[in-house]
């Protein structure tokens, strides 16, 4: 029997080769020009020809056992996976708090918060003859995590005016004098203030400062679906086409369990490909893809129809249901709460297309390209501040929570309009790249693009900005609505339909660069280049900047002076009169930013398997965005609105290209490559990054050359490690036969990976609570008045740096510490993967793998407080993961 | 129990061992190596070489599809040297298993592969390149590179190098028909009249640009490992 079928099997491998041969003879032959050199061969194939037409298929290899791997599979064994005809996997990644370590700030005696994570999917790929690939997998993950949240809320008995337990003095800020026995009386007691207790909880820590934890669960869902086809056809020509859909809800936790947000994600993406190879010379590729994004976040609060009427303050609405829920509250010294950013929802559409060619013309390799993207942001709404904020710093009494007790804030604003924008923007771009080889040693490469991003506009005539940016001395100004007459009166029309920022047609972006071998050995190769290139402002920018402003949405701002309180919480905006009008724009002539890059490299390869390679990078980044504030006055006592340059107007904010930064980083790392069952990569880096862009305020509108700093972020110095080490290596496992002898198949198939991650802390500033010097704007530093040698100060977690070196500045006065002066603690996490695989007798692969997050438990902990004059300042309230551990199943066939 | 650890390693080691040394299989005739011999001869011999650059993926989740360590793998072989074709022969017969067949079936089957066995490689040598993944985009990717690609446009990628001819330029490129084989390079054996190889030479190299990966691969293979009863053998 076994003879027959072998015979039959030497038939259809001879019918085979012969059928092979003669397809391949009515093929084209791509190598025209060498192959026409080598004619006349004995068997009638010339020698290239023959190099070309080998190949070992077997024509009847489904015939053999399925147990076997097949031949392609057999000749490049492949350590990790199996593929056949039909291949794919089943997996499963399962977490939850059984398995992990205690935080350090979880309240001790007490079970974890709550944690069970779980992801699966599955993906199963098939080649169809050679010519077509079909794939498709789908990802889900359930998540239900409770975080430990830390914050400070007020003890019970202040809730009835008793701040007994304070341990300073409150003062009554009608007489000046303190309150006897730090009592506010039950009469003083604002109705607003007690509406809102109820969603004050009281302490359940014993902990004085973090005496409220929230183990309230994070929520997340998420399934993504992918599919994907390519076709290489006869023609010499490639398709692909990918659609890939993710859908997913989510609840995310507030410090304080009466509030939260309800997440919705849903996103598509949809691409197309087409690459063609066209004679000898030419490769080409077209594409076109859609991808359609959105994200809606709403407060649990949402949907309470009167919820914010409820509260007793005049003068707050929320237009639909949607809308409804708290005003946002900040406490100096206690915990924020409020629906603070609720409704969040971003709807954005992008559609493209690009071409390129390549082509080699000699020791030239030429390629050109060109891509177009049409962007669309719909039905945007990102601040939902309608419902009113309301800031409480302590300047009345002496206490946060005092002053919002007796409704006193020191500023209260509100929204008013739609915040919706509609923004549309066209980009463009066309490069020509070439890779030009001087010498076998030296190569040029060479090229220059030019982009350009119209700047967003408007689709539903719903923007509008403050023109012309005059600030000193004195500033004024008008807020122009795009398209109107009076900015067409301006000259704004160069802006184009619904736009008010002109556009940047200057964007050219060169780039060179050279390879170089000195020794003419292949090892060892130095590169250089330098290279320019863009980063448009993007979409956020616009809405927050044009997108919101009057008459559409406007904020107004009332703020109290810092030493007699003016605004009652019930009426807060009927005190100032008019309210302040908060203005905002874009610099008309906003110059696209843009980096310019070098590089050195020297990269030198050993012993076959090691990598070594020591680089240089640096950059210098111009005319990235801030935002400048404007009619901003001087500090001073007294009430801010009638002290502004320009008293007709509130504060401006308005985005300019100003700001600059460069870095530097300097990178030794050692490689590895798999060899031996072990590989492993290691860096060490040097980074030095400074710039002058403040978060969002600076601290001296005049004196923005102070604001040059440490980038935020940016630590000094990173050490990573990854390896990958099979435990008993030097076996290959893919040859089925002997892996079915059992003891072999339990010592066998143990792997060991990981990434270690290490670096010094990133750098941050220290300020003063709320507007110390009451020129209208936050982002005050404190004052440093001396510098303990880190010598004799030893960090800890109630005071992680020396706080008495800072101190609030002289009232009305800036303070004269620096930005990003501390730095915070380091990181430095040890993430370990044990994994076994096995090998079934059929060759499909079963893992099992655990993993350890923070495998040693190191307590890396977050930034400590930084803001000067309150029990809270220099103590940290968070760590970073503790030890978790995951585990999973894995069955690949 | 330490006792017991060492004994498994031992038996581990010498599993390992048991695969014999190439230039000894060489000395046997094709038709009688084993398996393991001919994907030893495909994958860890002079003519052959693996380069596997890695990746882990860090954090939680289930990394690209279930995969965490990302392994992709060149297999870089010598297809102008016989031991490689004859490798690739061994395995063509048993997979249909050769070793039990008739005398007349074994001719047959014999007439079919001698084609590729005797293929005439006596101006060219020819580097293959395979590629394999466990991430199926990256596989996919870099199929569709070495598909796409042609001589003209390959020439500034890949090169041979050897000690006098620091560059040798590539004669012709055969995109991959079969993941078995993969792509072909072919370059020339002699350059004005001089043999770009000879035995006193150290190494030859072989270098492609494969922009897919990101990746410069370099492969080298020494001359003197290559010398069979001091022939060069490529």
């Amino acid at each position: 029997m076994s003879r027959v079928l072998n015979s039959l099997l030497v038939f259809g491998l001879v019918i085979g080769i012969w059928d092979q041969g003669s397809a391949k003879a009515k093929a084209k032959p791509k190598q025209g020009e060498a192959a026409s050199q080598e004619s006349g061969a004995g068997s009638g194939k010339s020698p290239l020809d023959q190099i070309r037409d080998y190949q070992i298929r077997l024509v009847r290899e489904t015939a053999v056992s399925t147990s076997r791997p097949s031949l392609a599979e057999m000749v490049n064994p492949f350590p990790a996976k199996q593929s056949g005809r039909l291949n794919g996997s089943v997996y499963w990644f399962h977490r939850n708090d059984n398995l992990d370590a205690r935080n350090f700030f979880d309240p001790g005696g007490q079970p974890l918060p709550e944690y069970k994570r779980n992801e699966f999917g599955a993906s199963l790929g098939v080649r169809v003859r050679d010519k077509i690939n079909l794939f498709g997998s789908l990802r889900s993950l359930r998540i239900i995590k409770g975080s430990t949240l830390l914050s400070h809320v007020p003890e019970p008995e202040m809730k009835r005016g008793d701040f007994s337990s304070l341990g300073a003095p409150i003062v009554d800020p009608v007489t000046g004098e303190p309150f006897p026995g730090n009592q506010i009386p039950q009469s003083r007691l604002h109705p607003v203030a007690e509406n809102l207790f109820r969603v004050i909880p009281d302490p359940n820590s014993p902990d004085p400062d973090r005496n409220f934890v929230n183990n309230q669960p994070r929520v997340t869902n998420r399934d993504t679906y992918l599919f994907r086809f390519d076709y290489t056809g006869d023609d010499d020509a490639r398709s692909f086409l990918q659609y890939s859909l993710t859908d997913g809800d989510g609840k995310l936790v507030h410090p304080l369990p009466s509030f939260g947000w309800n997440r919705t994600l849903r996103s598509q993406s949809l691409s197309l490909s087409h690459n063609r190879t066209l004679g000898t010379r030419w490769v080409t590729e077209g594409s076109i893809g859609y991808n359609r994004y959105l994200s809606l976040s709403v407060s649990p609060n949402s949907g309470q129809v009167g919820l914010v009427d409820s509260v007793g303050i005049s003068g707050l609405a929320a237009p639909d249901a949607l809308t409804e829920g708290y005003p946002d509250f900040e406490v100096t010294g206690y915990a924020s709460f409020g629906d603070s950013s609720s409704p969040y929802k971003w709807l954005s559409n992008r559609y493209s297309a690009s071409f390129s060619t390549t082509t080699a013309l000699g020791d030239h390799t030429l390629t050109l390209g060109t891509s177009l993207t049409k962007r669309q942001v719909n039905d945007t709404h990102i601040e939902g501040r309608g419902r009113g904020e309301f800031e409480f710093s302590g300047f009345y009494t002496g206490d946060g929570f005092a002053d919002f007790v007796l409704g006193l804030p020191s500023v209260a604003s509100r929204t008013v309009g739609s915040d919706r924008t509609d923004l549309r923007r066209n980009q463009w771009q066309a490069y020509i790249r070439d890779r030009w080889r001087l010498s076998p040693i030296l190569a040029l490469t060479g090229g220059v693009a030019y982009h350009y991003a119209s700047p967003y506009r408007s689709a539903s005539d719903t923007i509008s900005g403050f023109f012309p940016l005059l600030f000193e001395p004195p500033p004024t100004g008008r807020i122009i609505v795009a398209d109107s007459f009076e900015a067409r009166a301006l000259g704004l029309e160069r802006a184009g339909r619904g736009g008010l920022v002109f556009p940047d047609r200057n964007d050219w972006a060169p780039r060179i660069g050279l390879s170089y071998k000195p020794f003419r050995t292949n090892r060892l190769v130095l590169r250089a280049s330098y290279s320019l290139y863009y980063s448009v402002v993007g979409s956020s920018s616009f809405s927050r900047y044009l997108g919101k402003n009057f008459p559409f949405y406007y904020t107004e701002r009332a703020q109290s002076p810092v030493d007699s309180p003016d605004l009652d919480l019930a009426n807060p905006f009927e005190n100032v009169a008019p309210p302040e009008l908060v203005v905002r724009g874009i610099e008309t002539g906003l110059r696209t930013p843009y980096v310019q890059a070098w590089t050195l490299i020297l990269e030198n390869d050993f012993q076959e398997v090691w990598h070594l390679r020591a680089s240089y990078y640096g950059n210098k980044r111009t005319g990235w965005s801030r935002v400048l504030p404007g009619n901003v006055p001087l500090p001073a006592s007294g009430p801010i609105q009638s002290r502004r340059p320009n008293p007709a107007f509130g504060q401006f904010r308005i985005l300019t290209g100003a700001s600059s930064g460069s870095s530097h980083r300097m990178n030794l790392s050692a490689e590895r490559r798999l060899s031996d069952g072990m590989s492993l990569r290691s860096a060490f880096t040097l980074l030095r990054s400074l710039d002058d862009r403040y978060r969002s305020e600076p601290s001296n509108p005049r004196n923005l050359k102070a604001e040059r700093a440490p980038s935020r972020g940016v630590p000094i110095r990173q050490f990573s490690l990854n390896y990958i080490i099979d435990l008993l290596p030097g076996r290959e496992r893919t040859l089925g036969a002997e892996g079915r002898n059992p003891l072999l198949q339990l010592v066998d198939g143990w792997r060991l990976s990981g990434i270690t991650r290490i670096q010094d802390g990133t750098p941050f500033s220290v300020f003063v609570p709320g507007d110390g010097n009451n020129d209208g704007l936050g982002g005050d530093r404190a004052d440093r008045i001396s510098m303990t040698p880190s010598d004799r100060f030893e960090s800890s977690v109630d005071m992680w740096f020396p706080v008495d070196d800072f101190a609030e500045p002289a009232p009305y006065s800036f303070g004269n510490s620096g930005r990003n002066i501390l730095r915070r603690p380091g990181f430095h996490a040890w993430d370990i993967s044990l994994i076994k695989q096995t090998r079934l007798v059929n060759g499909d692969l079963v893992e099992l793998r655990v993993e350890l997050f923070n495998a040693f438990n190191q307590v890396n902990f977050r930034q400590p407080n930084a803001v000067v004059g309150t029990s809270l300042f220099g103590k940290i309230f968070g760590a970073h993961r503790s030890r978790e551990i995951e585990v999973a199943l894995k069955y690949s066939f | 129990m330490l006792l017991r650890a060492c004994l498994v390693l031992l038996l581990f080691l010498s599993a390992a061992a048991a695969v014999p040394d190439p230039q000894q299989i060489l000395r046997k005739d094709f038709s009688s190596w084993t398996l393991s011999e001919a994907t030893r001869i495909l994958n860890r011999s002079p003519w052959a070489r693996k380069q596997t650059y890695t990746r882990v993926l860090g954090g939680v989740g289930s990394g690209i599809h279930g995969e965490k360590e990302i392994f992709n793998t060149f297999f870089v072989r010598l297809l102008s040297a016989p031991p490689i074709r004859r490798a690739y022969a061994r395995i063509q017969q048993i997979q249909n298993g050769y070793d039990e067949m008739t005398p007349v079936a074994k001719s047959r089957l014999d007439a079919g592969i001698a084609p590729g066995l005797n293929m005439d490689v006596s101006r060219w040598i020819v580097v293959t390149i395979s590629f394999r993944s466990n991430n199926p985009n990256m596989e996919l990717s870099v199929k569709r590179f070495f598909d796409s690609q042609t001589l003209e446009t390959m020439r500034d990628r890949a090169y041979l190098a050897t000690e006098g001819f620091p560059r040798i330029e590539l004669a012709a490129y055969f995109p991959p028909r079969e993941e078995a084989v993969g792509a072909k390079f072919v370059f020339p054996r002699r350059i004005d009249g001089a043999a770009v190889v000879s035995p006193d030479q150290k190494e030859v190299n072989f270098e492609v640009n494969i922009p897919s990966v990101y990746r410069r691969l370099r492969v080298n293979f020494p001359v003197s490992d290559m010398l069979v009863e001091g022939a060069l053998v490529l």
